[in-house]
């Protein structure tokens, strides 16, 4: 399993080079003067050059990456344009909040899409099944800033149970304001995840094991735990690592609906104020956050079946 | 009460977005106690759904047993619920599945796979002693007690069928259903398997249905053999009997079909066509579109069971006076 | 090659060409069958009508209408509840919703359709290029797809316009590269499966070149998968464009575009719940018509997958 885990970090390193690379591009050939949005519209061209040279902004792509990253090795993603603040000190700030959201919005779509998926599978054409069928195909079609709108509409303006933005001191205060972000956010991964959950039990129900299964006298509800979920569980783990990323990737229309701290709010923010440095390290910085949870997934697979335990042991 | 099973008057149904698919029609069977039976007929004729029916593993939806009765030592399996099913299925009958490469379930250790049906009915025995018991079925079917610990992929197909057998008859079944055990396994295994379930039964004195669509198989371990087609039994006897005397066209036809060691024969006869969809059966006997013999009356009446002496039972309009019509054959 | 092969050849090459046709025939028939994917493919149809109608009165008007109703604010209205002469209301600016809704659909439908389309477009030729001629070129290709999907699609997509800055054409960008992966992955595994079976080698038999054979006998192949796809992916892409533009980062205001119609909903979610109900319903009900419509096409085309 060492090994395992060990060559899937190997094989990390190729992803993450392209991934930041990619982003690096993407940012690092946008159009506009970093070093006229430093000095200001008034400064002199000389000066713009002389800090246009300085900063080696006249390099070729592929240089002034490896400069980057010899940085980023170091710990230094640079400073903001606007605040002259420290990018990875901000970035470290922002992202535990992120995090905590992500991980809420995971557990209810969990909560919510397994039992239910499980339900609609084994109920297969009955009334559950058609309504969860319904409500699956709304979740996941619903555009999930739009829902976090109607849900500050009812829970906070029209009942007043729960906050409608920031995030709250204290813990209990800091539950409830993370409720609604968390449900905003699950809500379509639910979805997802729920339907998943219901073809892959389906797939495993039919399969030629749950009759040997129940031909051994074994009860219906062992079997749904044992033998079909199980097995079905390989494929959820990819769709609830997917959906994670996701989360981490498209936090940013909650946070900015919640008034959330979180590193997707921080990152929207630095792009309106064009501080390239912030959004950059920001986005390196969940970019590689999503590889890490794509590593832990391809980990937790394994672990789900032995098939693929076995192709590393040796 | 001799007869360990006795299918009467058995009908299941598939309900499909296709149509209505008779799977099996108003089958009679018995087995005695501590008998074999062959089950023989074509892909399709409805052998796995009869087996499956006898453990009502049938799922709705979209199948169903729609009317008849099974007697197990004298009690309707039909009418008993799903609860008291699970004291009866891996208890009282086993059944091996066709294909052992998907017959196991691939997350989960064959030692756990056999322990399993040993802990749900053997209640008697704590962890330590339900294990013992499973090492024991491993060595019964000569595999290393060592490899409990590993997973069905690492095993070859022929050891994943021993460790289907061995699930089956861990808890001494009274009857073993075993569909088709050797059809997906290479020649020199299906013979070592083969061998392996009769040596069993003969310690464990398990009564056996076995389906197969080998009269080869039928004849090295069967002592009756039913013949099936399009969901129907249409012939049944001892295996001397339906070899020697088979009756019914169907059955003749597919003793033509195969090469005899001791004739030579310069063609096989196939039959000719194809077995109808059972979706769409013809009206009255549901050979009778295939059939040399037929008359305008077979695809009119159902024809009856008729015994012609000994238990040598067939279902031919041809017999349908008790006495058989000869033939210019 | 003798004669009788050169005619078999041609035979394995026309009967491939019936087959498919039968197929779509039969996929047809499947697909009117589920009526919620037939209801749903007409509601398609009706805002299709609506994007091409406006488009055509502003053309004809020389955009007067759209200048005056769509566009020009009246703060003398705000905030109007949804009433007889304004069924869904006044948003903040005094506009008339249910216009603005109907004018926006240009941009949420054809918008999404344009970039899914592109995307599809690079990435068939793409995914083609790389199935067809495996290899080193495959390698390379497939290990650049798999760099743009490891990124997640909305970071990708806000990174784009980051770069690029916020209007139409860049948004139209953001969302087409990252969906380009997707296709070339797909028509990739379908020339696989497809470039081995045996009227592709009749087809080389025939003399065909690899151009001809990679247009004219596999992509006919592959375009059942395809058009699923494009379906699914064009849901994703409403979603995204609504996204940015909710964010600012997309369409700006005053366009009418659906995501931006939310942009000030929240400031004003006190005063008028209509101005946040109605855009919001509108992208919910295209998304859910082009799911429907993608699984029911998916369904009617490849029927062993249904379960």
């Amino acid at each position: 399993m060492y090994k395992y885990v060990l060559k899937r970090l190997l094989m990390m390193i190729p992803v993450l080079i392209g991934v930041s690379f990619l982003v690096f591009f993407i940012l690092a050939v946008s159009p506009g003067d970093p070093a006229r949005m430093i000095l200001g519209e008034q400064a002199t061209q000389e000066s713009v050059d002389a800090l246009r040279d300085e900063m080696g902004l006249d390099d070729p792509v592929l240089v002034r990456y490896a400069h980057y990253m010899g940085d980023v090795l170091h710990g230094d993603l640079g400073t903001s344009y606007k605040t002259k603040l420290d990018v990875l000190m901000q970035v470290l700030d922002r992202f535990p909040n992120t995090l905590i959201l992500s991980v809420a919005g995971i557990l209810v779509a969990l909560v919510i899409g397994v039992p239910i998926g499980i339900l609609s599978a084994k109920r297969q054409y009955s009334w559950v099944d058609n309504l969860t069928t319904v409500l699956g195909l709304v979740g996941v079609a619903m555009p999930n800033f739009w829902l976090g709108l109607l849900l500050v509409m009812l829970f906070s303006l029209h009942l007043g149970w729960l906050p409608s933005s920031g995030m709250g001191e204290g813990l209990v205060p800091m539950i409830k304001s993370l409720i609604l972000p968390a449900l905003t956010l699950g809500t379509g991964c639910a979805a997802s995840i729920m339907r998943m959950t219901r073809s892959s039990m389906l797939e495993a129900m039919r399969q030629d094991y749950i009759d040997t299964a129940r031909s051994k006298g074994l009860k219906e509800s062992y079997i749904t735990k044992y033998h079909m979920f199980k097995n079905a569980l390989i494929p959820i783990i990819t769709v609830i690592g997917l959906q994670f990323g996701m989360l981490l990737g498209g936090a940013a229309l909650t946070e900015t609906i919640f008034a959330w701290p979180g590193l997707g709010r921080f990152m929207i923010e630095s792009i309106k104020s064009k501080d390239m440095p912030m959004v950059l390290g920001s986005a390196m910085f969940l970019a590689v956050m999503y590889s890490v949870v794509n590593l832990i997934v391809d980990i937790l697979y394994a672990y789900a079946d032995p098939r693929i335990k076995a192709q590393y042991k040796h | 009460m001799d007869n360990i099973l006795e299918i009467k008057d058995l009908v299941v149904r598939y309900e499909t977005e296709d149509g209505l698919v008779k799977a099996v029609n108003s089958v009679n069977l018995a087995l005695k106690q501590g008998a074999s039976v062959g089950l023989v007929g074509e892909t399709g004729a409805g052998k796995t759904t009869l087996a499956k029916s006898v453990m009502r593993l049938i799922q709705w939806p979209p199948g169903r047993i729609i009317s008849g009765e099974i007697l197990f030592e004298g009690k309707d399996l039909v009418s008993l619920t799903q609860e008291q099913m699970y004291n009866i299925r891996g208890k009282e009958i086993s059944m091996i599945f066709q294909d052992p490469m998907t017959a196991l379930n691939p997350v989960m250790t064959v030692g756990k796979q056999i322990a399993e049906v040993i802990g749900v009915h053997e209640a008697h025995l704590d962890e330590e002693g339900t294990k013992k018991k499973m090492e024991e079925m491993l060595q019964m079917v000569g595999i290393d007690p060592q490899r409990a610990e590993e997973y069905p992929h690492q095993f070859s197909g022929g050891m994943k069928q021993r460790v289907v057998i061995a699930i089956a008859l861990a808890c001494n079944p009274k009857l073993l259903i075993a569909d088709e055990p050797t059809t997906a396994l290479d020649v020199t295994i299906q013979a070592q398997v083969l061998e392996l379930i009769r040596n069993l039964r003969d310690k464990l004195g398990t009564s056996l249905l076995l389906i197969t669509h080998d009269l080869g198989v039928v004849a090295q371990n069967c002592e009756y053999v039913a013949i099936m087609y399009a969901g129907e039994i249409v012939e049944y006897g001892e295996l001397r009997d339906v070899f020697h005397r088979g009756a019914h066209p169907y059955t003749k036809g597919l003793f033509d079909s195969i090469p005899k060691l001791t004739e030579k024969v310069d063609r096989l006869r196939p039959i000719e066509g194809m077995m109808p969809d059972p979706a769409n059966l013809p009206e009255g006997c549901k050979f009778h579109p295939r059939c040399q013999y037929a008359t305008p009356e077979c695809g009119q009446v159902q024809p009856p069971e008729v015994d012609l002496g000994g238990g040598h039972i067939v279902r031919c309009m041809r017999y349908s006076g008790g006495k058989p019509i000869q033939s210019g054959e | 090659m003798t004669s009788k092969e050169l005619v078999q050849s041609k035979e394995l090459v026309q009967n491939s060409e019936i087959m498919r046709r039968s197929l779509w025939m039969d996929a047809w028939r499947r697909f009117k069958k589920n009526k919620m994917a037939v209801c749903s493919l007409v509601f398609l149809m009706i805002l299709v009508l609506i994007g091409l109608s406006t488009i055509v009165i502003d053309i004809a008007t020389d955009n007067a209408i759209y200048d005056s109703l769509i566009i020009k604010q009246d703060l003398t209205d705000r905030f109007g509840e949804p009433s007889g002469a304004h069924i869904l209301g006044l948003d903040e600016f005094g506009r008339d919703i249910l216009l603005r809704i109907l004018w926006g659909t240009r941009y949420s439908l054809f918008m999404s359709a344009a970039a899914i389309v592109a995307a599809a477009m690079v990435g068939t030729i793409i995914g083609a290029i790389s199935g067809y001629y495996s290899g080193i070129v495959d390698n390379v290709i497939m290990r650049l797809m798999d760099v743009v999907l490891a990124l997640p699609y909305m970071l990708l997509a806000i990174a784009i316009v980051a770069a690029l800055g916020p209007g139409l054409v860049n948004v139209l960008i953001s969302i087409a590269i990252g969906y380009v992966p997707e296709f070339a992955r797909i028509i990739r595994a379908s020339v696989l499966s497809v470039r081995e079976r045996e009227f592709i080698e009749a087809a080389k038999a025939l003399g065909a070149s690899d151009r001809v054979i990679i247009f004219n006998q596999i992509l006919p192949n592959v375009l059942a998968p395809l058009i699923v796809q494009i379906t699914m992916a064009m849901a994703g892409a409403i979603l995204s464009i609504a996204g940015l533009s909710f964010l600012g980062l997309g369409i700006q205001p005053p366009l009418p575009e659906w995501g931006a119609m939310l942009t000030n909903a929240r400031a004003y979610i006190r005063d008028a719940w209509h101005i946040t109900a109605f855009p919001g319903l509108m992208i919910l009900l295209t998304i859910l018509a082009l799911n429907i419509v993608g699984d029911g096409l998916r369904d009617a085309l490849d029927p062993k997958l249904k379960n």
